[in-house]
């Protein structure tokens, strides 16, 4: 089971965050994520599903039936409950650095590099 | 043909991997090669091998099967081969023509272990992999073989 209280592997985020805009195929996870990352974050089939089979694993996400008139050998997956928690924890944690950052004068003010 | 080569590598993989999404790695694959243009189909074709090294590699390498010849083998080369270089550095010359005139019957035996070892090892397949763990209780030898 992935711990909730431990930042998350890139590729999970990514495949978390990627499903948390809807249910999904493997191919489409991947170019959501890409898509999600302006292009920054890249898998390949292997890390897509090793991470997906810890997921699946785990419960946090679900495999669920894909539309009637789509491809039978791919297979759909849904972000579960448990999922859309440590996809949240995970930006709050963010979220909570960004601030911190700002606060500090870290973070570069807009239009300032 | 490209997905043709990326199915053999899957084969590869664990196992559990290859049985449950086994298929779906290789469609994944195809789709990625099929939007991509030269470039990208570089890209994906690197990525591929990179995740190999990373992820297949070490579970294949993790299992006792494997790891039991490849220590051997490791062993064997690393014998062998120091034992060439100081006894070229001994005689004065460079590694290069010391291969040329190696003609030492008695290291020859040698290379024949780790394939005698991988054969064992292979004798053992479906069985209860070998533990290296000396602490573990139970025999460390499997019934057919005499490793």
């Amino acid at each position: 089971m992935p711990q909730t209280d431990q930042p998350l592997p890139p590729a999970t985020f990514w495949v978390l965050f990627a499903l948390a805009t809807g249910d999904k195929h493997g191919y489409a996870i991947m170019r959501e994520s890409r898509k999600l990352s302006d292009g920054q974050f890249e898998m390949g089939p292997a890390t897509l599903y090793t991470t997906i089979q810890r997921l699946v694993d785990s419960g946090w996400i679900e495999e669920v039936s894909g539309p009637e008139d789509g491809d039978p050998r791919r297979r759909y997956y849904s972000l579960a409950k448990p999922g859309k928690s440590a996809l949240m924890g995970e930006m709050k944690r963010m979220e909570a650095v960004m601030r911190k950052s700002k606060a500090l004068h870290l973070w570069p003010a807009e239009g300032k590099s | 043909m490209n997905t043709r080569v990326y199915r053999w590598l899957v084969r590869l993989y664990p196992q559990d991997l290859r049985r449950d999404y086994g298929e779906e790695m290789v469609l994944v694959f195809g789709d990625e090669l099929r939007d991509a243009d030269f470039r990208g189909a570089v890209r994906a074709w690197r990525r591929a091998i990179a995740e190999f090294f990373r992820l297949a590699l070490p579970a294949w390498l993790s299992t006792a099967e494997v790891r039991v010849p490849a220590i051997t083998l490791a062993l064997l080369l690393g014998y062998v081969g120091g034992m060439i270089s100081v006894d070229a550095l001994r005689q004065g010359r460079d590694a290069v023509t010391y291969f040329h005139t190696l003609q030492d019957a008695v290291l020859l035996p040698l290379f024949f272990t780790p394939y005698i070892s991988l054969l064992a090892v292979w004798a053992c397949r479906g069985r209860k992999p070998i533990s290296l763990d000396l602490n573990e209780k139970g025999p460390a030898s499997c019934s057919n073989c005499a490793i």
